[in-house]
């Protein structure tokens, strides 16, 4: 015992407190409480083990199949390791046949230089860009030619005559319109 | 696995396993428990003793975890007599005694273990760790995390308790 009680009456619960003490060690003295402790922290060890590197490959594998799934998207949009391409592309063709759009899908050869070389996002604007410049200077083509060159058709009598002669009946109807706006 | 520093501490805390199975034994007061509860600890401390930031006080820490395993092996015991009880002695009453309390033939120890189970938590911890573990006051204090003069006045009405109830357990 660490400390004597001076009370009489606790001396008595000490004495049997070291009583129950010296029973219980005697057993445990004779366990070999040692060895059994050091089999068990070994068994825990390796089932630490195991499971430490079981916990390293869920995670690696899954790394690795992001990685692959990542790298089969960018493979199938961009496809960046075939090179220029021969063709355009998916959705070029698809613009191409839209009506109204054909006329600016640019031929691969009228690009900007490396304009053909390069891919993604700084590919899509040159081509706007070179589209918009044609199509600005196409502008200022037409505006700039002499009007002199340009030919306009000339009608005969009979032809004035008869695009008035369509026109009559909308005329009629605005005439009775306003007839009528007068009236009221 | 443990480094080189926290092997070293698990040899330390392998030399207070008589320390560590009193302790187990005066809140279990069964010697076969008491061990097993020892192994617990023991593996606790083990997969926990990279957590130990003052290696200075490796005692006090395996105490903690003694204290803790010992209080929470107490709640499981408690909650498992009580469905125990429950099950052969629907009416509430006193349930049966245990084979190895029947067998224990020196009545005063038998009186003894019963006064320590009786004692409430905080006293019981307290006396527990004094008497069965000898830790000092400033053990028990950084142990529990109370203050000095508050172990002595919990320990003091622990013994006085103790003491009674041996009395009356004796004497009717």
């Amino acid at each position: 015992m660490g400390e004597k009680w001076d009370d009489r009456e606790f001396k008595d619960i000490a004495w049997l407190i070291r009583e129950d003490e010296d029973r219980a060690l005697e057993i445990f003295r004779q366990r070999n409480f040692d060895q059994t402790i050091r089999t068990q922290v070994a068994a825990v060890s390796d089932r630490k083990h195991s499971f430490s590197g079981l916990s390293m490959a869920v995670p690696v594998s899954v790394a690795v199949l992001l990685l692959i799934a990542l790298g089969t998207v960018l493979l199938v949009t961009w496809r960046p390791s075939l090179g220029p391409r021969s063709g355009p592309g998916p959705i070029a063709l698809i613009l191409k046949d839209l009506p109204g759009v054909s006329d600016f899908v640019m031929p691969r050869e009228t690009l900007p230089a490396g304009a053909a070389e390069t891919f993604g996002p700084a590919r899509t604007v040159r081509i706007v860009l070179a589209m918009a410049t044609r199509q600005k200077m196409e502008e200022e083509r037409r505006a700039a030619a002499p009007t002199g060159n340009l030919k306009v058709p000339r009608l005969s009598l009979e032809k004035k005559m008869q695009i008035l002669f369509k026109e009559r009946p909308i005329e009629r109807v605005l005439v009775s319109i306003l007839k009528k706006s007068e009236e009221v | 696995m443990p480094t080189k520093d926290e092997s070293t501490l698990f040899e330390e805390m392998m030399t207070y396993r008589e320390d560590v199975f009193r302790i187990c034994l005066g809140f279990s007061r069964n010697p076969s428990d008491a061990e097993d509860l020892s192994q617990d600890v023991y593996l606790k401390a083990y997969k926990n003793v990279g957590k130990i930031h003052t290696p200075y006080a490796v005692k006090e820490w395996l105490f903690r975890v003694t204290r803790t395993t010992c209080l929470d092996h107490h709640k499981k015991l408690r909650i498992a007599r009580l469905f125990q009880q429950r099950a052969s002695n629907p009416s509430g009453g006193p349930g049966p005694v245990t084979p190895e309390y029947s067998a224990e033939d020196n009545e005063r120890l038998k009186a003894l273990k019963e006064a320590v189970g009786r004692l409430p938590k905080k006293l019981r911890e307290v006396f527990v760790l004094r008497e069965y573990g000898h830790a000092s006051y400033q053990e028990l204090a950084r142990t529990l995390g109370i203050k000095e003069g508050t172990v002595m006045s919990r320990l003091s009405r622990a013994r006085r308790a103790v003491a009674n109830s041996v009395k009356e357990d004796l004497h009717g």
